[in-house]
């Protein structure tokens, strides 16, 4: 069996088949790590002994006939973002140098009393202010960065050293690394799956969010970590679906709106052609496009930076002064912009993101979905401080922020998923958009593009190291 | 509306008014980043109706 090419949901099948354990499994995925992740640098922590505890207790339970779910004995890497009971959780900050919670995070209690086995801690950006991982890899080619924030995870999954991760997205924190690593990531809608536990960036952005190999883990994983809590109050109190249930394949007569002005603006050759192609996959299994416009983009990102700035200068407000030659210095200048940012800016950035999302609503009414490429480009080199498409130049803050963050702004849920190479080998990403608390649209749609093309099945060579 | 950041010094006394030390080499650029941010929100907010309110009950419905 190739157990390192198991999905969340083939692990499942084989766990209740009995033809897997999850001790096998996990000793696998741990001897994986112990091989590949020095080249690949994805783990902050390895949580070697509570992984084979919890997949010991899986294995008996299964045994008993205590069977808890897909995700029963399932190995999962955990940003290090995420408070997790006795394990130390840095957030990647000297800040916090020796913070360990005493309790788990609303997910990470979903996710343990799922019976998930929590393989380890991975790389964020310092607070996950940024939009890359140090010191962590692109999987498929160790010269370039993973992308976003949760670049530890994505790295981890496609160089198949744990079944699925959990991470967050604040301003495409999941959808980058996703899309750069050549793994499937959703941001569900603001308010689906609670936040408490997980360390600040900026209180109306983040987003809580599941990576996988496939579509069908997302659904998985996207039903467990979901529902409302009374430690988050922006958390909704509303029927969590079967996501399984949407993947059906079927997207005949599904409307799929393609943005003809902003998100094809500035975009590399490969990125457009790739997006290209997967419009007209789209389109052959039934689905009808629609060209549509976007309402004015001018500001969104300048006012999702302001919110974010701001909030995050308060949550930092106090650690700041205290601590303030702790932090990595272009971390530390962001939050001293955010301290300084004046209340007006923030109200007005507020009341441009009401207008957003009224006019992105409207605009989506005539589809299900929406479709634009995740990023403009493909990974970028480690180092590299400017991206050059064309005549545009920008930072990797605002080229990775620039088709993303919008939807953190208007709280919209959408996915990354895989839609093919760049000609040097690096993955694209597809990001699919869909209506507030409807992401099941998103989930169908991604799993019948996925079900009709391979490029979710594509390993890295990292994968295949030996020593 | 002016893109052009405020003076330095500002910068660096209306971070002393909370308390907080801005490294020097770091003024430059926080006055140019929150100059051009807020333009560019004020830009926008300008043609929004008046009464036009803020997120700030957040509800992505």
């Amino acid at each position: 069996m190739d157990i390192a090419g198991l999905d969340v949901t083939g692990a499942a099948q084989a766990i209740l088949s009995r033809s897997l354990s999850p001790i096998d499994l996990t000793e696998h995925m741990l001897g994986r790590i112990s091989r590949i992740d020095p080249h690949l640098k994805a783990f902050v922590e390895v949580l070697s002994e509570q992984a084979r505890a919890s997949a010991k207790q899986a294995d008996a339970e299964i045994r008993n006939g205590q069977y808890r779910g897909p995700l029963h004995g399932i190995p999962i890497a955990v940003k290090e973002l995420y408070d997790i009971a006795g394990v130390k959780t840095r957030s990647g900050s000297r800040v916090r140098e020796n913070y360990a919670a005493r309790a788990d995070g609303a997910v990470i209690r979903k996710l343990k009393d799922a019976g998930a086995v929590l393989l380890g801690t991975t790389t964020t950006y310092e607070f996950a202010f940024g939009f890359d991982a140090p010191p962590t890899r692109n999987a498929w080619n160790l010269d370039h960065i993973p992308s976003g924030s949760t670049g530890g995870a994505a790295a981890a999954l496609a160089a198949r050293l744990c079944l699925a991760a959990v991470g967050s997205d604040s301003g495409g924190s999941i959808r980058t690394p996703a899309a750069a690593n050549g793994v499937a990531g959703i941001k569900p809608t603001f308010g689906r799956v609670s936040k408490a536990g997980i360390t600040v960036v900026s209180w109306s952005l983040d987003h809580p969010a599941p990576m996988g190999k496939t579509v069908r883990d997302l659904a998985v994983l996207l039903g467990v970590m979901s529902g409302v809590d009374p430690n988050d109050p922006s958390s909704r109190n509303l029927p969590v679906p079967d996501y399984t249930k949407a993947l059906d394949g079927d997207v005949r007569g599904i409307r799929i709106g393609v943005p003809s002005n902003y998100f094809f603006d500035d975009v590399q050759p490969a990125v457009a052609h790739a997006v290209g192609e997967a419009v007209i996959v789209l389109e052959r299994l039934g689905a009808v496009i629609v060209p549509l416009t976007v309402p004015s983009m001018e500001a969104i990102i300048d006012s999702w930076l302001a919110i974010a700035l701001a909030e995050a200068a308060t949550y930092h407000q106090q650690s700041l002064r205290s601590k303030g030659d702790l932090y990595a210095s272009d971390v530390r200048f962001l939050l001293e912009a955010g301290e300084l940012t004046l209340a007006t800016t923030y109200i007005n950035a507020q009341r441009v993101r009401h207008a957003w999302r009224s006019s992105l609503r409207a605009a989506m009414e005539a589809v299900e979905v929406m479709v634009t490429p995740t990023l403009p480009n493909t990974a970028m080199k480690v180092g590299q401080t400017m991206s050059k498409i064309g005549a545009k130049e920008e930072t990797v803050f605002e080229v990775s922020a620039r088709f993303c963050a919008p939807f953190n702004l208007a709280g919209f849920p959408a996915a990354s998923i895989p839609c093919g190479f760049a000609p040097d080998g690096l993955p694209i990403g597809l990001q699919i958009i869909g209506k507030p608390f409807e992401e099941e649209a998103i989930l169908r749609v991604g799993q019948a593009f996925e079900s009709r093309t391979d490029h979710h099945l594509r390993v890295p060579s990292i994968s295949g190291l030996t020593a | 509306m002016s893109d052009d950041p405020m003076n330095p010094a500002i910068v660096s006394e209306l971070a002393a008014t909370v308390n907080l030390s801005i490294a020097e080499v770091d003024r430059v650029g926080i006055a140019a980043l929150m100059a051009s941010a807020r333009a560019a929100v004020i830009r926008r907010a300008d043609t929004l109706p008046i009464e036009s309110p803020p997120a700030l009950v957040f509800d992505p419905r």
